[in-house]
């Protein structure tokens, strides 16, 4: 048997190649995501062993917190460690956000994503691990190196003059004295680094008199454990120390968190598309399986086994599985490498290194490859093992057994039913422990696809001949006869429809969810936000970017602003969990209207905290309550809680007065400042004032709300727009999809085709009829999918309308382009089945059996 | 005799080269007239059926010429040659002759269709009469039976009235009843519409219902026989095989 089922692989060598390009694809992406991760990891772990290579032990702050520069202690606690016996050599470092370099014409160097740090070099070989590449180290108020990936990008080199703005600080003049490398290279993964001595950060940092730690040699033969022990007791509050080998474990850890986040975020898309691929190869050994019913019959007739005829079907697509699996494996690394030049295109330059591939990138890609076509094919090589002996000697085609049309009905309408179930837990369910919602949602919405692909043959006729009816009109007889071929397998015309159901769904929920959020951003700043100009960081992803509260003080003075309202934002922990904390003034509801649940959020004092209605029921607090707030620096301290907001603008806020923030968080900068214009004044007018205010303070980008509102969109759409590219991957797998069922209806029909060529149906025609029915079939898909997205995306944001997204909008243009395009996607997919049925000889084609 | 339909003139076809090559015709000259219905017989091999595929454009010629009327096939590329098979040809093959996803009567105006032309509705009408599937029009080939299939294959080669109609075993799968009726329909419309058939079998009681007998063998015109009837062709057989 098993040299029958390999004659078999080889004889259908073309349908199998494209049933394993759909599992090559899938692979590939997720052994390249693998490849490339690993990569990046192993990288920044030889980087962070090279940094801290002669740093015995590590001093800093402890910090729980992602969106904080950490935590800082007192210069003098930590000089003192330098007495201690066995510490040979003590250096010193401060690194904090917000520094930053302008360009050559004042623009803002990086800050699109990675901070912007502002930094200490007192010592060439130090902690932090910056090797001076060119010049010497800096001294004084007026020095500064720079990262040589910011320098070289800038074209500053030693001698020049740059402009620095600091959180304490508009833009001033600094001579370059020397250019630094991190060990090899020139920045890190897109962060840019302003260093200056110590005293220099300390005061541009807002930070007099605090370090973030320092870095340690032992005496030599000292012991790290011992001394490490003797520093202990001495830290001041919340410092820790470590020995030098922890502490580029835990650095690199870091690195190695995000990049599982960013890995995770990749193989969503891998599987799935392997998902998608999944419902191909079902198709494609179930249409292969019909078409060889005679052949598997004559099998059974000659003595095979049913089991034999079933695993000889399962063995070809075991056999499938693993060459596909290799051969993605080796397409992962052209996708890692595709992954790289993508993200040094967008400025992100990350350690280059030699591809890894780890063995559990081999086990993993090779095991779901392989599981997944061989699972594919359990349905179809059941069917072959039911081919009864007789059917060898009977003229036509067996006709597969359809499953009684209430059964399927049946069938269909309770998978839904779990998925939706398992989908609505996922929403609305709210878990302390077990698997994260996001699993129940994702598993929920396969469940669901699974089902409406059991239902939709029941549907495939009359909707393929309503899809139809345009390309009829449009195209005569050829359009006609794709339209009834297109409803004649329904089972056949749904799997195909089904895996592109899939992808376009998908993309239709990250339209919907897009638009929605768009139109939610568009409630809030169009009625929510009672302002006329605001100044904030352009980088609006990193929320410890700050300024000078002097923009604040002159705006307030100046009088073409009738009202001007400050707003600080840091992170600290609430109940164990990282929550933004804002300082607000007391004109605070003048500019974001609040449905007043209660007196008290607009006359704050000292000591007390109004919060969102959404924040007082998660913490299950109530009026008079106290609430603890766990402070970096001050550690917990306790608020009264005098109000409770209601309103979408005051989603999820925390509010304290600005001495308290001030006290609490070591920081006088301001995050965002909002101002109304005075009467007579025109919203030009105002923005140049404020603009001339913000002069030399980049990080106080002013902008009309409007422009802050088309921003806020601009930046949802690249979000959609990668997605969407992502998505791209599962969409071209259900197309290939698409030319695989093409390829086998016509192999299929052969002498209809024959038949038509013979009455005179043309070539073009012919190939016409075949890029038809590829359409019909293809919109069908998406339709579905488009219909599943947008109940999909409805069902989310439900689910999400206590966070504040109270929008529903569906992106009408959007998703019929969706359609459209998929349509005529369809038709590129069945060009080659198409020319090759145009290229059928009319006389053999008749007399194919 | 009348003009010719259409004619083949020192046709060859070769198939295959050097030790593998068949000679399926061999120089065979032949007219099949105008309103006449002309069987074409001979054994398994004999090059019946070639001849009728070179003759209705839907396979290349070796040597000779081919003529539709007065268009030499042999000068016309594949869309010239599929316009011809559509507008001025009409065929019955012996099995899987219908689209499975068209009704009868739109499998009768199928050529029409496909051509963009609209059907004389009268001449429709009068040949799915005559033909007596009036009734059965909705259907799909499913619900036929194969007798009725093979006549909506013959009204659909009547239908367009072409110059010229290729059976090709038209009854070869039919039971003898439905066989007699389909042949006796092929036979009314030459000689009441004056439609032109050529025939291939190697049934002698199909041939009968012609007018005129091909006989093929080896690739070659071997005899000829006008008013047959079962026992002559028999005969004639008996002796071509003796």
């Amino acid at each position: 048997m098993l040299k029958a089922t390999l004659k078999n692989i080889f004889a259908h060598k073309i349908r199998l190649a494209l049933t394993a390009l759909s599992i090559i694809l899938g692979v590939g992406f997720i052994a390249g995501t693998y490849i490339y991760t690993d990569t990046i990891g192993r990288a920044f772990d030889g980087i962070f062993a090279d940094a801290f290579e002669g740093v015995d032990i590590v001093v800093s702050s402890a910090s729980d917190l992602q969106f904080s520069e950490g935590g800082f202690l007192p210069e003098e606690d930590i000089n003192a460690l330098a007495a201690v016996e066995g510490v040979d050599d003590l250096q010193t470092y401060i690194q904090g956000f917000g520094v930053i370099i302008l360009n050559k014409e004042g623009e803002p160097l990086g800050g699109q994503g990675p901070p912007q740090f502002g930094a200490n070099f007192d010592s060439a070989d130090v902690a932090g691990g910056f090797t001076l590449r060119d010049g010497g180290l800096p001294v004084g108020p007026t020095e500064v190196v720079l990262d040589a990936g910011s320098a070289e990008s800038a074209g500053f080199s030693v001698g020049d003059t740059v402009q620095i703005v600091a959180p304490t600080a508009a833009a001033t003049d600094y001579t370059v004295v020397g250019i630094a490398g991190f060990g090899e290279l020139d920045n890190l993964g897109g962060a840019t680094f302003a260093l200056f001595d110590l005293p220099t950060i300390q005061s541009l940092l807002d930070k007099d008199g605090l370090l973030s730690g320092a870095s340690i040699q032992v005496t030599p033969g000292a012991d790290v454990d011992q001394v490490i022990a003797r520093i202990e007791p001495l830290l001041p509050d919340r410092g820790t120390v470590v020995s030098g080998q922890t502490a580029a474990e835990e650095q690199a850890g870091q690195i190695q968190e995000g990049l599982a986040f960013f890995n995770t975020f990749l193989l969503t898309f891998g599987f799935i598309a392997l998902f998608v691929g999944s419902f191909i190869i079902a198709n494609t050994f179930r249409i292969i399986v019909t078409q060889r019913s005679r052949e598997l019959a004559l099998l059974r007739a000659l003595g095979a086994t049913a089991g034999q005829v079933n695993r000889m079907v399962l063995i070809e697509a075991l056999a499938v599985g693993l060459v596909a699996s290799v051969v993605g494996i080796g397409v992962g690394f052209g996708i890692a490498v595709l992954l790289r030049t993508a993200l040094d295109t967008f400025g992100v330059e990350l350690p280059a290194a030699s591809l890894t591939l780890a063995p559990r990138t081999i086990a993993v890609s090779m095991v779901v490859g392989v599981a997944i076509t061989v699972l594919s094919a359990i349905l179809p090589a059941r069917r072959a093992a039911r081919v009864p002996p007789v059917a060898a000697l009977r003229d036509t085609m067996t006709t597969p057994r359809r499953k009684a049309l209430t059964t399927r009905g049946i069938t269909g309408a309770v998978v839904v039913a779990v998925g939706l179930g398992v989908l609505a837990i996922g929403l609305f369910a709210n878990f302390s422990n077990g698997p994260p919602e996001i699993a129940y949602v994702g598993l929920g919405a396969a469940v669901v696809f699974i089902g409406v692909s059991i239902l939709s043959p029941l549907v495939a006729r009359p909707v393929a001949r309503f899809i139809g009816w345009p390309f009829a009109r449009l195209f005569g007889v050829p359009g006609k006869l794709a339209r009834e071929n297109a409803g004649r397998t329904p089972r056949r015309t749904s799997a195909t429809a089904a895996a592109l159901m899939i992808g376009i769904t998908l993309v239709t929920l990250a339209a919907v969810m897009a638009a929605s959020i768009r139109g939610t951003v568009d409630e809030i700043l169009g009625t929510g936000i009672d302002a006329d100009l605001i100044a904030a960081p352009a980088n609006q992803f990193d929320p410890t970017a700050s300024f000078t509260p002097d923009v604040a003080d002159a705006a307030k003075a100046n009088s073409d602003f009738a009202d001007v309202t400050r707003l600080k934002l840091r992170s600290a922990l609430v109940n164990g969990s990282e929550t933004f904390i804002a300082g607000v003034e007391n004109n605070f509801d003048a500019f974001f209207p609040l449905d007043d649940g209660s007196a008290g959020t607009t006359l704050l004092q000292p000591g007390e905290i109004w919060v969102a209605q959404g924040v007082a029921e998660a913490n299950e607090w109530s009026l008079g309550d106290d609430v603890v707030i766990d402070f970096q620096n001050t550690g917990e301290q306790t608020f009264t809680l005098v109000g409770v907001a209601v309103g979408d603008t005051a989603e999820g806020i925390l509010a304290i007065t600005i001495d308290d923030y001030v006290t609490n968080f070591g920081s006088s900068t301001d995050s965002q400042v909002y101002a109304k214009l005075a009467a007579g004044v025109t919203l030009d007018q105002g923005k140049a004032t404020l603009e001339s205010i913000a002069e030399g303070v980049p990080t106080a980008n002013v902008q009309t709300l409007e422009e802050l509102q088309s921003d806020a969109e601009q930046q949802i759409n690249q979000l959609l727009n990668l997605i969407t590219g992502l998505l791209g991957l599962a969409v071209v797998i259900a197309l290939i999809g698409v030319t695989n069922t093409m390829t086998l209806s016509v192999y299929e029909r052969t002498r209809e085709i024959g038949l038509l060529r013979a009455v005179g149906l043309s070539r073009l025609q012919t190939r016409r009829m075949i890029r038809s029915e590829a359409s019909i079939i293809s919109i069908f898909g998406a339709s579905l999918g488009v219909a599943i997205g947008i109940f999909f995306g409805w069902a989310i944001l439900q689910a999400l309308q206590d966070q504040g997204f109270t929008a529903f909008v569906i992106p009408y243009g959007t998703v019929l382009l969706w359609i459209i395009v998929t349509g005529i996607l369809g038709v590129i997919f069945a060009l080659l089945p198409a020319w090759r049925a145009s290229k059928l000889n009319v006389l053999e084609a008749i007399s194919y059996e | 005799m009348t003009t010719a339909a259409a004619r083949a003139e020192n046709v060859t076809k070769v198939y295959g080269y050097d030790e593998t090559r068949v000679t399926a015709l061999d120089d065979v000259t032949v007219a099949f007239g105008s309103s006449v219905f002309t069987a074409i017989m001979g054994p398994s091999g004999s090059g019946k059926s070639t001849l009728m595929h070179v003759m209705a454009g839907l396979d290349d010629l070796s040597g000779g010429r081919v003529f539709v009327g007065d268009e030499d096939l042999s000068l016309l590329d594949d869309k010239e040659l599929t316009q011809l098979r559509r507008d001025r040809i009409g065929f019955v093959f012996q099995a899987f002759n219908l689209v499975p996803t068209l009704t009868a009567i739109e499998n009768i105006t199928l050529p029409m269709d496909i051509a963009g032309r609209a059907p004389d509705q009268e001449w429709v009408d009068h040949v799915v009469e005559t033909i007596g599937l009036s009734d059965r029009l909705s259907h799909r080939p499913v619900e036929l039976s194969g007798g009725q299939q093979q006549r909506v294959a013959a009204a659909r080669a009547l239908a367009s009235r072409p110059e010229i109609i290729f059976a090709d075993e038209p009854s070869g799968n039919l039971d003898s009843r439905s066989g007699a009726e389909l042949l006796s329909f092929l036979r009314q419309a030459v000689r009441e519409f004056g439609q032109t058939i050529v025939m291939v079998t190697h049934d002698a009681i199909a041939a009968s219902y012609s007018d005129r007998i091909v006989f093929l063998g080896d690739g070659r015109v071997v005899d000829e026989m006008t008013e047959p009837n079962p026992e002559k062709v028999l005969d004639r057989i008996k002796s071509l095989e003796g």
